[in-house]
């Protein structure tokens, strides 16, 4: 590669933002032969749960958890057709979900899901979230749901934000049979983070020791949940040994961040799309320069090496507010990289709910770009302003993905839909 | 007779100048000890023989020099070898050359021969020197004004060897031309009277060596003839042939042609007693010249070689001897591995060459010395032990450094580091000092700690503690983590994140700055607040030091 | 059977004048009971600017106010210095301020014996570099701020350790009334849901905007009116005196420094009920625009939240409630034919000493009992129950703070979990239940940029961990915490805010689905 300074790079497809739906989107656009150029930051990974929902919940009014997300699909297609999932078939999302379990298996992490219906997981707070594709460190969570499992849930000391009992207190209310153990790691003390503790999971002699610690509260106990921290690079192996040295069965329970399973997400994802050749610019900002003969022109941030991109398509999967793809001043929400018009609430007074956790959701969060059937952000006429400019993710409007429980599923399959979609085009051409 | 009592007199005024001159080192050496150690030992100053030995086998060879650059080394080596064989074989012969060889005299060869290469070989290394000093020559020059004010240091004794030296073969060419001379070397050593064979012998003379006499005695190859035998006869026992004295032939050929009136003004005479009085003067000046690191870089080398019982005993040899040894050649400062440091701080103290004339003069307690250009210079050095490996005269650079960290810190001169490790940042913050005074606080590329908008994105997700290397393996003496520090920028507590541990144990390996999904630059805040610690450090320090009313200076 | 707490005097409501008059009391040898019907500061005396007038403000409209404050603010440096920092204050006025109040300034301060400085345009802002070029004229008062909670929380200290009760989360009921008095409170702890009696000499209704409606259980009525003000917190502090709008008293024109952050209100608006008050856009938007002709950075300085409080007023008639007297009214229910019953209401933060002090002289009047008022002389001791309330870092080294194993658990304003120990302590010695709500009125818990949103798992797992807390209630007291916040936070959510608000959701519904649990 040209580092020198005002060097210009072509590529078929630029993906702009390195979320999940800019991961999938540079995967999908690598196994279809297209030169791409991933651009972004990947560290929003660590504030995601690393579970990757498809529907959990709908209609968000009465708090429908969803046993199969395709109880809920038809009445939200047709309730909401603007929403993504209103644009493509049931048969193209199994595909791109199934295609991102394989290129993340393909990335050394592996994700599961059971037959078409959603999966509860429980979280640190003690409640049960609807997933779809979930580790394979978590999927034996789910079985707990029934009631009828003897559990014992692990903390451990100095542990921020993890609370066995807080967990247990919780599942008391729903009739479980809980009981907790707390683990001394007399490696850490005082004030340590989570990154610390889960390097500790892949020494063997800490998990020998752990395990003797559990050993008197295992009794008659069948399954073991512990925090989100089993291990980075090698959660499924550690898992498979504390099981092993336990005799129980072991889940991770996902919590507050800075989230190791979305650090092993975002590890899956990149060593998978650096193995497929896609060209990483990692934590550089680009900025929209011009339209020039069916390509689009970007330059890169940061002195002195700017660099050109010249792309042939660009999947603009840039994220909502934490992501900047969209900014919110005080009247009005923008897009940051093209100004493409935002759909939102016009005055900011109706942008949020008086009630923080009010079931049906914050207006707001149904903000974003409005795009056609091939997710292309659209003019107020509805024609598409570009032809060969995508939106994928969160950053589509009518999606409020924390009620849903629809974040990832939308990202795989509007990212997945949209690189198929260009290159289709591509070739007709 | 007033010769000899001259001679006494240089010396005592020698042995004069050495006893202050080693008071001096001593003191240099006392001057340097710990403030607080009541065990310090100045030591022994008297390395062992064995090392003396060795170090003073460098000496006449300077192995050392020889290995930081050829054209010094040969110009040393000129000098030196040349002007050692004049001093012990000429200057000294009554001592050396007279007792070891029986038909020594200073006009018979190979003596009169030798004296004339070595006299030359000196003339020659001087000329080489001023050329070098006067073109420039030195190699890797560093391109600055660096050595200003050292651009005349050692220039009086070279002048003064090369005068000795020329004034030297001048007294003998005069001798050569003098008629007087001849004519007392007739009357001491010949029974020949005025008369034909004086003239054959004066007319063999003239012809052969140059001798000027008034007036000229007419060629004839016949009475020629009889002089060389009258030669034989007479001179030849005591002179080899004139000719043998290769320089002072050429300078007597030349000086023949005013012969007469030189010889009338006994020039031979005024240029012995120049001659004589500038060897004195080489005396009495030797041991405040340039001259002396003749000695001293052997017994600097001898206490470097020499396995010290303490630290302190070392410091104390180390400041005592070699301090005064350094010839300010710069071979140091060409091999720094700082040295970008001083291209752009402008701190010749970042130097060694500079550190070492500065640790001097507050060994002097001179008047205007920068102990602030010398902290910070020193601070910036990474021990990386370049300068003492090259150092031709073999000075342990490395310690003398380490020792004047210390000398700092006992006068509350402390580096930085070593400052915030002793002050907790809450007692920091709470200072009521502003870095108004002496230092100009620098203008910062960024200014990031001012720009709010540079740290307030923090979200708190702990993202990059999680990632910092300092926090993952110092996570006993670490105390804020870097998005505390962040934090505290928020909290409006820019001094106390100033003095945090984090801020200065900060490796910049930019892993935080790198992951934060806000783009906060947290290692580049940290590093402005490195800075801004630093200024106000300094200004806190100079307080302490006002207060201890140490003086160093 | 219903328990009967007997005592001599029982006062109503926990904010600053309620916690003043029980030390008040107790420092004249009253038995002093107060109860208070959520936590300390719940009403106005937590939703306010935390300021202590100079009394420069109301030289025009309320001079005797102002001579009151001038006062007011002398004692309280003495008696309270710990609560309060000596910012000192600015009036200035901008290009299209009225020209005739600026002029009759100095003046009226005169009058009113209120010392003041002027100052040129140049200093004022070579004072505050935030202030706004078009500045016109600028005096230097005597403004301080005040942390109320603090104030609050040491008033209350000093009483129960002069054998006062203190009992949080009461709140009364009825009164039963015999022959023109009052002889007993029903009380229901709202915690556990027991009733009880409490039966004292004399009853003190200093329930701030709340006065009506507990008159009104002895069957007095009050013409209170609601005036909701609404205030801002940037998310650190802009300047360092307290700058006053040089107008006659209006909206938006006060910027409070109030610790790490400055506190900018505040508006007047009339309410019909003092209950459920929160701020709205439309203020927040009308505020920022008002105080950025001032201080122009406040246009685009980022906001942490907003709060509203209700100031308790008592009806002269006419509609703008910046003309009904911000003075006390101090009524004896006797006139009403209720003879052991006295209602302070009104009033301001600035004077809260001063009410007291009026109020338990009429206690004393009323009760025989000859004892002078001792809270202009005994000062206010600083105990360290109230430190934590205080905007900053932990006290002391934080290496060893860190040695000792210690953890921030609020990361945002570095709150450790040894503070959140002494602080669930001290709830638990005044017989209080310890939650996320109380540990925040008694700290910077939650009061950072985050919101709450990692502080407050943090702190629920550490009580957890520790057994402090034991229940099914986790979840419920993770959501009551969070929408409170939220209050205070859904009306300035735009920039860097409704990012980190939006990772907030994410992590608390997103993750946690916590809209999903009932």
């Amino acid at each position: 590669m040209n580092l020198k300074n005002n060097a210009t790079i072509s590529c078929d497809l630029l993906v702009i933002g390195s979320g999940i739906a800019g991961m999938v989107a540079a995967a999908r656009a690598a196994s279809l032969g297209l030169d791409t150029v991933l651009t972004g930051s990947s560290s929003g990974f660590f504030l995601t749960s690393g579970l990757l929902d498809f529907l959990g919940v709908y209609p968000v009014e009465s708090s429908q958890v969803l046993e199969s997300p395709f109880n809920g699909l038809d009445q939200l297609r047709k309730q909401n057709p603007d929403h993504p999932y209103s644009k493509i078939d049931n048969k193209t999302i199994l595909e791109s979900l199934d295609f991102t379990a394989r290129i993340l298996s393909s990335g050394g992490l592996e994700y599961s899901s059971a037959k078409n219906t959603n999966v509860n997981i429980l979280t640190s707070a003690g409640t049960f979230k609807p997933s779809f594709l979930v580790p394979q460190t978590m999927i034996k969570g789910s079985s707990i749901g029934s009631g009828k499992k003897k559990i014992l849930l692990a903390d451990f000391k100095g542990l921020k934000g993890y609370s066995a009992a807080l967990i247990a207190q919780a599942l008391k209310r729903r009739h479980m049979d809980v009981t907790t153990v707390t683990i001394q790691v007399p490696q850490l003390t005082g004030d340590f983070n989570v990154m610390r503790m889960a390097a500790l999971f892949e020494d063997d002699a800490f998990l020998h020791r752990t395990a003797k610690q559990i050993e008197s509260s295992v009794q008659d106990r069948e399954i073991l949940g512990l925090p989100a921290v089993c291990g980075i690079h090698n959660s499924q192996d550690s898992m498979k040994k504390l099981e092993n040295l336990t005799g129980l069965d072991c889940f991770e329970i996902p919590g507050l961040p800075p989230s190791i399973p979305g650090l092993r997400l975002k590890n899956a994802f990149e060593t998978h799309i650096l193995k497929n050749k896609v060209r990483v610019f990692n934590n550089v900002k680009v900025a929209f320069t011009a339209f020039e003969n069916e390509q689009i022109l970007f330059t890169t941030d940061g002195e002195p090496f700017r660099t050109q991109i010249a792309a042939k398509g660009v999947i603009l999967a840039s994220g909502r507010f934490p992501g900047r793809g969209l900014a919110a001043h005080r009247e009005v929400i923008r897009e940051t990289v093209f100004d493409i018009p935002v759909y939102h609430p016009q005055q900011r007074s109706l942008w949020y709910q008086l009630d923080f956790f009010s079931p049906q959701g914050h207006p707001v969060n149904r903000a974003g770009i409005l795009t056609d059937s091939d997710f292309r952000p659209v003019d107020k006429t509805c024609q598409p302003l570009c032809e060969n400019v995508y939106a994928a993710g969160s950053i589509l409007a009518h999606n409020d993905w924390t009620r849903l429980k629809s974040g990832a599923g939308v990202s795989c399959v509007s990212a997945f839909c949209a690189v198929n979609h260009f290159h289709a085009r591509k070739k007709i051409k | 007779m007033m010769f000899e009592t001259l001679f006494y007199i240089s010396l005592f005024l020698c042995a004069a100048g050495c006893i202050f001159q080693w008071v001096r080192f001593r003191r240099a050496g006392l001057m340097f000890k710990p403030a607080s150690s009541d065990r310090f030992n100045p030591g022994r100053l008297y390395p062992n023989p064995v090392n003396l030995i060795l170090s003073f086998l460098n000496t006449i060879f300077q192995i050392r020099l020889f290995a930081a650059g050829k054209i010094r080394w040969l110009f040393h080596f000129f000098v030196f070898a040349g002007f050692l064989y004049l001093v012990t074989v000429h200057a000294f012969h009554q001592v050396t050359a007279v007792v070891l060889f029986d038909y020594y005299d200073p006009t018979v060869d190979p003596f009169q021969f030798l004296r004339n290469l070595f006299g030359s070989l000196v003339v020659a290394g001087c000329i080489l020197f001023f050329l070098r000093r006067g073109l420039r020559l030195r190699v890797n020059q560093i391109k600055s004004n660096w050595g200003s004010h050292l651009k005349y240091k050692g220039l009086v004794s070279i002048i003064l060897v090369f005068l000795i030296v020329g004034t030297g073969f001048l007294l003998e060419a005069s001798k050569i031309i003098s008629e007087p001379v001849f004519m007392e070397m007739v009357e001491d050593y010949s029974d020949l009277e005025e008369g034909d064979e004086l003239e054959e012998l004066k007319l063999f003379w003239q012809e052969k060596a140059f001798v000027s006499f008034d007036p000229t005695v007419p060629a004839d190859p016949e009475k020629l003839k009889n002089g060389q035998v009258l030669n034989e006869v007479y001179c030849i026992s005591c002179h080899s042939d004139i000719r043998s004295s290769f320089v002072s032939c050429l300078l007597a050929d030349l000086m023949s042609f005013y012969g007469t009136v030189l010889n009338q003004t006994r020039v031979d005479v005024m240029l012995y007693r120049v001659h004589y009085g500038l060897c004195l003067a080489l005396i009495v000046f030797l041991p405040f010249s340039r001259l002396n690191h003749i000695f001293l870089i052997p017994l600097s080398i001898a206490v470097k070689n020499q396995a010290p019982k303490t630290h302190h005993q070392k410091t104390a040899q180390v400041f005592g001897a070699s301090l005064f040894a350094c010839t300010n050649c710069g071979y140091c400062s060409q091999v720094c591995s700082v040295y970008p440091h001083f291209q752009i701080t402008g701190n010749p103290d970042v130097l060694p060459h500079s550190k070492i004339e500065t640790l001097k003069k507050i060994a002097d307690k001179h008047p205007d010395v920068s102990l602030w250009g010398l902290q910070k210079g020193n601070n910036a050095c990474t021990q990386c032990n370049k300068c003492t490996q090259i150092c031709p005269s073999g000075i342990d650079l490395q310690t003398l450094w380490a020792v004047t960290h210390r000398i700092f810190s006992d006068n509350a001169l402390v580096n930085n580091q070593t400052f915030f490790n002793r002050i907790l940042p809450e007692a920091w913050a709470d200072l009521e000092t502003e870095p108004r005074m002496l230092i100009a606080r620098q203008e910062l590329v960024s200014d990031l700690i001012e720009k709010t908008d540079a740290f307030e994105n923090c979200i708190q997700c702990t993202i990059c503690t999680n990632v910092c290397p300092v926090v993952e393996y110092d996570s006993k003496d670490n105390d804020y983590t870097p998005q505390q520090v962040m934090n505290l920028l928020r909290l409006d507590q820019k001094h106390l994140a100033s003095g945090t541990r984090m801020v200065w144990t900060c490796l910049t390996c930019y892993a935080c700055q790198d992951i934060c999904p806000q783009k906060i630059p947290v290692t580049d805040i940290i590093l402005e607040l490195r800075h801004l610690g630093g200024v106000r450090a300094d200004a806190v320090k100079l307080q302490q030091t006002v207060k201890k009313r140490v003086e160093i200076s | 059977m219903e328990k009967i707490i007997e005592t001599q005097v029982l006062v109503i409501g926990g904010g600053v004048t309620g916690t003043g008059i029980a030390r008040d009391l107790c420092l004249r040898g009253f038995d002093v009971v107060l109860i208070e019907k959520k936590d300390l500061n719940a009403g106005a005396s937590g939703g306010n600017h935390g300021l202590l007038h100079s009394g420069a403000r109301y030289i025009a409209s309320d001079p005797e106010a102002a001579v009151e404050c001038n006062s007011e603010i002398r004692i309280l440096k003495k008696m309270a210095g710990h609560c309060i920092q000596r910012t000192g204050g600015l009036f200035v006025a901008v290009r299209g301020d009225d020209e005739n109040y600026i002029a009759d300034f100095p003046g009226l301060c005169d009058r009113a014996g209120i010392p003041f400085e002027a100052v040129s345009v140049r200093d004022a802002i070579k004072l505050e570099p935030v202030l706004s070029a078009n500045l016109i004229a600028a005096y230097q008062v005597n403004d301080a701020s005040i942390n109320p909670f603090k104030i609050s929380i040491e008033n209350m200290n000093d009483a129960v350790s002069r054998g006062a009760r203190y009992l949080s989360f009461c709140k009364l009921e009825s009164f039963d009334m015999e022959k023109k008095k009052i002889v007993r409170a029903n009380v229901r702890n709202q915690v556990n849901g027991k009733a009880f009696q409490i039966q004292a000499q004399t009853y003190i209704n200093a329930s701030g905007a709340w006065a009506g409606y507990i008159a009104q259980m002895a069957d007095i009525s009050i013409p209170m009116v609601f005036s909701k003000g609404t205030l801002l917190v940037t998310s650190r502090r802009l300047a360092r005196h307290v700058i006053n709008r040089l107008r006659k008293a209006t909206d938006a024109d006060i910027l409070v420094p109030g610790g790490v952050v400055s506190i900018l209100g505040t508006t007047s608006l009339r309410v019909d009920h003092p209950d459920n008050i929160h701020p709205t856009v439309d203020e927040v938007d009308y505020i920022i625009d008002q105080g950025a002709q001032m201080i122009p950075m406040l246009a685009t300085c980022r906001y942490v939240r907003a709060y509203s409080g209700v100031r308790p007023l008592v009806s002269a008639g006419g509609d703008d409630d910046r003309n009904v007297s911000r003075g006390y009214t101090l009524m004896d229910h006797e006139r009403d034919g209720v003879d052991n019953f006295i209602t302070i209401t009104g009033g301001k933060l600035t004077t809260f000493r001063l009410m007291a002090e009026k109020t338990c002289d009429r206690v004393c009047e009323k009760l025989g009992v000859d004892a002078a008022c001792q809270t202009e002389v005994i000062p206010l001791p600083a105990t360290r129950s109230g430190e934590w309330s205080e905007p900053g870092i932990p006290h002391g080294g934080f290496k060893e703070f860190k040695a000792s194993g210690d953890a921030i658990l609020c990361e945002c304003e570095m709150v450790p979990a040894s503070a959140i120990d002494s602080i669930i302590n001290s709830i638990c010695k005044d017989k209080g239940t310890p939650d996320l709500s109380s540990i925040a009125v008694r700290s910077r818990v939650g009061k950072g940029p985050c919101q709450g949103a990692f502080c407050s798992v943090r702190i629920l797992s550490h009580m957890y961990q520790t057994g402090q807390m034991s229940d099914t209630s986790g979840i419920q007291e993770l959501k009551k915490f969070l929408n409170e916040r939220w209050k205070g936070e859904h009306a300035l959510l735009w920039d860097q805010a409704i990012v980190q608000s939006s990772i907030k959701e994410m992590i608390h519904c997103g993750v946690f689905g916590l809209e999903l649990e009932k």
